[in-house]
């Protein structure tokens, strides 16, 4: 399959602050892609480069084969969707879906047929001759989405979509999204801090950390394997625990998430809980080891504080001293 | 009724007073319009009240000076600095709303000094340019130094339109393909229409009231308010009453529209939702 | 953290990258500049240019003279007083407009029946032309007679003249720039007293502090840089203050603007005394400026 989105070494500074640094990535025809990272830390700034929005120090973006890194957003043939919806104010619904298609120099008859039926698909049929600031987030939302369909361009960009939507609407509206996409068969750049948004949307994530991609893979992968012990404590409800590795040379460690962990009163290391937090079907517990590690089990069993919890490590990755993994599992 | 606290009498003696104070001389100017002269300019110590009402000082000094010329030349002039304060003010103003922060405070503030640059110091020297340039004694001439002091003005009023205008806006816009021109004027300009009416307002207003460039540079061709003062000079007290009035009205009916423009939240957010 | 190779060598293409990478302007940067160099070229040819040009102009003569001459000739010509003048009527004006700005806004911050009319009538003199201005206090305040005079006599006191005496004429000037320009004092300060917190009065008043020591402890340090504000941008204004003296009083006493108003002359430009006279005018902006920044702090 042929690269949809391709980055070579895209690097950015703001002043002495990293936004991003050597990115490298290929994005398939078709593919659902996220970008994971805590705010703040150049997720959106990539996506601005790759629509045209800000400039790269260094490296070059291509869309469909062709290098756009220094063409203005309106020649890359890009579609986005902000936060905010970035609805255009001083027009109705229907305006601001027709927007980008008349900056196509459609005709009118054309872009009334796209509209209306993309209006079908989204469900804001009833909405479309309304002002956007009369209409809800969750309607909001859809009109921003239309927007970006409407007029199928090589890469949708998703800047946060779904974050401004309340909890329930977003559950729904996550489905949609991802529903809409499978439909299309378009490519999705997708960019979010919600870990829940990338497991459920995403075939491929990668992992953004100061402007650096730590690891790109399919998101079960990012649990499993985490490639870097900031990933394995970014990823997950928790973050990854890490004991020193027995076979493993100075500043080596372990490292295992909780549901990996078998509580066995045979097994053959210990622990003593220090509190103990009830999550619905499991109960967490943070414990501390002989050896004064703090790390964080999981049991169906109520465990109070103070008791000694005995336990064997299932599965685990290997860490070396500079916080990556170790190619063979134990 | 409730008598009123010692407080409260003093606030409206306060009112009562300030008002009075401000009202005075448009009182004392409408009173020397619209009456007989021998009650208020022949009189050594005219009455403070009405005696007779009289229209003949207007319609004898619209006979008898040319108000047609002033007038439309200090309205040429005035269209003509309000039109260039957004000509170069609203690229001017969507450009320092896009600058790197530290670049844009140092832009503004030498549009400041400009802007306090006394107009006698800056009308001098190039009055003499002017006259070589044959910008001397007419309109454009007059309109591109009062442009000095309304463009700083226009730029920091349509700079706040523009900031209050989410930059995502602008970015959907170019990444849905409209070019920068496009954006900027397709756009960018239509949600921040109150500001850019204010700045127009504005800038007309202070046109029509100026008088220092116009006294230097039109003194052929004068505007409204150099007429008024050659008129007082040469002592015609009647028609000057009859210029003041017609060069007040427009700016009063201007001042209320401005007014709705001027509020707040308008400049603030061409954008509510 | 593992190691990452260095940064790339810039993949530009433009050809503009060479001089772009020189200058550090990216894009994101350069392209806002083009928009704002008509506006800055057009600042920097009517405003910067010429207020260099009128100190360069200043020191030529059209025969060979002592450096300075200009400013010598100046003395001659009243210029010490038009200085004096010209302080006394910034000093004076400033003072009557900061506090009648201080007493409205302050009325304005309260409930009364009848507010609406008191503030569209606070601000109605924005709509009088200045040279409006002066004509209708030129009728108020003549030589002889006029309507101050009419009042004084209806009272039984002695007629006075407006426009001679010094005290009268700068007192005049200062009544009448005072009645047209208290109006944009009020609005910067009524601006600035709402953003003054409720809670800070009611707080001082339980703690006993009455309207004075509230007027001192809280509006007025809460208000310091409305008041700076005011004060540069009122304070200007009196120095250039120019059409109502022209108006009002003429060439005596002399304003330092009327001075080079007078000694402006378009047909006969070779001897540069107006120069000299709008040089000194300059400076004394430019002192204003730094002395009320100084005492301020305050940046805009």
């Amino acid at each position: 399959m042929t690269a949809q989105l391709e980055l070579r070494g895209i690097t950015k500074h703001y002043g002495k602050r990293v936004v991003a640094e050597d990115v490298q990535l290929s994005l398939r025809a078709g593919e659902f892609f996220v970008i994971l990272g805590p705010s703040g830390e150049g997720k959106s700034t990539l996506l601005r480069m790759v629509a045209g929005i800000e400039t790269p120090d260094a490296g070059s973006i291509f869309i469909d084969g062709r290098e756009v890194t220094h063409l203005p957003p309106n020649k890359r043939n890009v579609s986005m969707v902000f936060q905010n919806y970035a609805l255009y104010p001083n027009m109705n619904v229907y305006r601001n879906i027709a927007f980008p298609l008349k900056m196509q120099f459609f005709p009118r008859e054309e872009i009334d047929e796209k509209i209306r039926a993309i209006a079908k698909t989204l469900g804001i049929t009833d909405i479309l001759q309304s002002p956007v600031n009369r209409i809800s987030g969750g309607q909001q939302q859809r009109v921003a989405l239309a927007r970006a369909i409407v007029r199928s361009p090589s890469v949708f960009l998703l800047d946060e979509p779904l974050s401004n939507l309340d909890a329930r609407v977003r559950f729904t509206a996550r489905a949609e999204l991802k529903k809409i996409q499978q439909e299309l068969g378009q490519t999705f750049f997708y960019v979010t801090h919600d870990q829940k948004e990338a497991e459920a949307l995403s075939d491929r994530t990668g992992v953004l950390h100061q402007g650096r991609l730590e690891q790109v893979s399919p998101f079960e992968v990012l649990y499993n394997e985490p490639e870097t012990r900031w990933v394995g404590d970014f990823v997950g409800d928790v973050p990854m625990n890490y004991l020193p590795d027995p076979e493993g040379g100075p500043g080596e460690e372990i490292g295992f998430r909780p549901d990996w962990v078998e509580l066995d009163s045979a097994g053959p290391l210990s622990a003593s809980v220090e509190l103990a937090e009830n999550m619905g079907e499991a109960n967490y517990l943070v414990c501390v080891t002989p050896e004064g590690k703090k790390i964080i089990l999981r049991s169906v069993v109520r465990h109070g504080p103070g008791e000694t919890v005995r336990f064997r490590i299932a599965r685990a990755q290997r860490y070396g001293s500079d916080g990556r993994r170790k190619p063979s599992p134990t | 009724m409730k008598p009123l606290r010692p407080s409260r009498i003093a606030l409206y003696v306060a009112v009562g007073l300030l008002g009075v104070i401000i009202l005075y001389p448009i009182y004392i100017l409408f009173l020397v319009a619209f009456s007989p002269a021998h009650f208020t300019l022949d009189a050594l110590y005219p009455p403070q009240v009405p005696h007779a009402f009289t229209l003949q000082n207007l319609t004898l000094a619209l006979h008898s000076y040319s108000l047609i010329d002033p007038l439309l030349q200090s309205l040429q002039v005035a269209f003509l600095v309000a039109f260039i304060a957004l000509g170069l003010g609203i690229p001017a103003a969507y450009g320092l709303s896009r600058l790197p922060p530290g670049l844009a405070y140092g832009i503004t503030t030498l549009l400041f000094i400009a802007n306090i640059l006394p107009a006698l110091t800056i009308v001098v020297p190039i009055a003499a340019e002017f006259i070589s340039l044959g910008l001397y004694d007419t309109a454009v001439g007059l309109a591109l130094l009062q442009e000095l002091v309304v463009l700083p003005l226009a730029v920091f009023i349509l700079l706040g339109a523009f900031q209050s205008i989410p930059r995502e806006i602008e970015y959907q816009a170019r990444v849905d393909g409209a070019g920068l021109t496009r954006t900027l004027f397709g756009t960018l300009v239509p949600l921040a229409k109150a500001g850019i009416i204010a700045a127009f307002l504005l800038s007309w207003m202070f046109s029509w009231d100026e008088f220092t460039f116009a006294v230097i540079l039109l003194p052929i061709h004068p505007t409204l308010p150099v007429v008024i003062y050659d008129n007082i000079t040469r002592g015609n007290l009647l028609a000057t009453t009859a210029f003041a009035i017609v060069m007040t009205i427009p700016v009063i009916l201007l001042t209320v529209v401005l007014q709705k423009y001027l509020k707040g939240e308008e400049l603030a957010g061409g954008l509510k939702g | 953290m593992g190691s990452f190779p260095p940064a790339p060598a810039p993949g530009g293409r433009s050809l503009l990258n060479p001089f772009r990478r020189r200058f550090r302007l990216s894009r994101e940067t350069w392209v806002p500049l083009a928009f704002i160099l008509p506006a800055l070229g057009y600042i920097g040819y009517f405003a910067f240019y010429p207020s260099v040009d009128v100190v360069w102009l200043s020191f030529q003569t059209p025969f060979p003279a002592a450096f300075g001459y200009n400013y010598g000739s100046l003395v001659q010509l009243r210029l010490w007083s038009a200085v004096e003048n010209t302080m006394v009527v910034t000093a004076g004006a400033l003072a009557i407009q900061l506090v009648a700005g201080m007493a409205i806004a302050t009325i304005l911050t309260k409930e009364f029946r009848g507010k609406g009319v008191f503030s569209s009538i606070a601000i109605l003199p924005i709509g009088f032309a200045t040279v409006v201005a002066a004509f209708a206090f030129s009728l108020i305040f003549p030589a002889v007679g006029g309507y101050a005079n009419s009042a004084l006599v209806g009272f039984g006191l002695p007629p006075v003249d407006w426009i001679h005496p010094n005290a009268q004429a700068l007192l005049t000037i200062m009544l009448a720039d005072s009645w047209k320009n208290t109006p944009l004092v009020t609005i910067i300060l009524l601006a600035g007293m709402t953003t003054i917190p409720r809670s800070l009065y009611q707080a001082a008043a339980v703690d006993g502090a009455g309207p004075v020591r509230r007027l001192f402890y809280i509006t007025l340090p809460n208000l310091k840089r409305f008041i700076a504000i005011t004060l540069i941008i009122r304070g200007i204004s009196e120095f250039n203050i120019f059409a109502l003296p022209l108006i009002l009083v003429g060439n005596h006493p002399i304003l330092l603007t009327v001075l080079v108003y007078n000694l402006y002359s378009p047909t006969y430009p070779a001897i540069y005394q107006d120069s000299a006279a709008a040089s000194v005018l300059l400076a004394f902006v430019a002192v204003f400026i730094v002395i009320v920044i100084a005492m301020g702090g305050t940046r805009r």
